[in-house]
């Protein structure tokens, strides 16, 4: 290579934008050359000048620097805008109603109350066979259920009248071992 | 890099502030024809690739690289230029 050559090459090579080929023998040249190496230091020093105007970041940089918070921008936006929001309030209003409905009379509001007399009176008149007793086990009269079960009214309103329903129909031992 | 030049230029862009550098480079870029400084800034100031360059301008890549090698030429013609002026206005 010659020096018109490589003077030719030389504003390529300043940038890094001379083809992969053309590099080894412009190299080579410029270690041997001093006017072009010389050429190339000029050139050189007028590239980081304009390099170092170059606005920091360069602008692919900072397009990949605030594209997240433009998405994030984006995102907002359609969620101000999206069409749900208006009838949000009014969807939220309907299922508190549909709630309260559904919820609010299975709620036991005076836990304290008394049992119904007439669900202990079913349960209390439930007859013991004392051949279905088991060992270490006695019979329990129905005075004793009723009584029972009168004193402990409160306790017993809490499992509730489904409870006493569903021990109707078995014998009053029985019912003592499972309830109490 | 900004020592690099500006340790063997004297004048007053060699001590002037990055502000003031940057508004001389810009004053330099301006000077140049529209079709060499659209190359010049894209491929310098802003980093894109040639090939880049290309598809934006419509420009083949060889058209391309033709355009950056004088653009760079002349913008170092136009450089040293401005920092002779100034050397040699501060010596007066």
């Amino acid at each position: 290579m010659n020096c018109r050559d490589c003077q030719q090459l030389l504003p390529l090579h300043v940038g890094g934008d001379l083809l992969a080929d053309q590099v080894p023998g412009l190299d080579l040249h410029l270690a041997d050359c001093s006017d072009c190496h010389g050429a190339m230091q000029d050139l050189r020093r007028s590239f980081l000048a304009l390099r170092d105007a170059a606005p920091t970041p360069p602008v692919g940089g900072l397009y990949a620097q605030i594209a997240p918070r433009l998405d994030a921008v984006d995102a907002t936006e359609r969620f101000r805008s999206a069409p749900w929001r208006r009838f949000a309030p009014w969807a939220a209003a309907a299922a508190l109603l549909v709630a309260s409905f559904v919820w609010l009379p299975k709620l036991d509001l005076n836990p304290g109350r008394p049992a119904d007399p007439s669900s202990l009176e079913s349960v209390a008149s439930a007859t013991v066979d004392p051949g279905q007793l088991q060992e270490g086990l006695r019979a329990v009269t129905d005075q004793e259920l009723r009584d029972f079960l009168s004193r402990n009214a409160g306790l017993l309103h809490h499992p509730s009248q489904v409870e006493l329903r569903s021990l109707e129909g078995l014998p009053a031992q029985a019912r003592f071992r499972e309830e109490f | 890099m900004v020592g690099d030049w500006g340790s063997q230029a004297r004048g007053p862009v060699a001590s002037a502030s990055a502000e003031e550098r940057r508004n001389a480079v810009h004053r330099v870029l301006a000077e140049l024809p529209t079709k060499f400084r659209f190359v010049l800034s894209l491929r310098d100031l802003e980093g894109l690739p040639c090939g880049e360059i290309g598809e934006r301008l419509g420009l083949s890549p060889g058209t391309v690289r033709w355009r950056l090698h004088h653009a760079r030429q002349l913008f170092r013609q136009n450089w040293e230029r401005l920092l002779g002026r100034e050397e040699g206005s501060s010596e007066l």
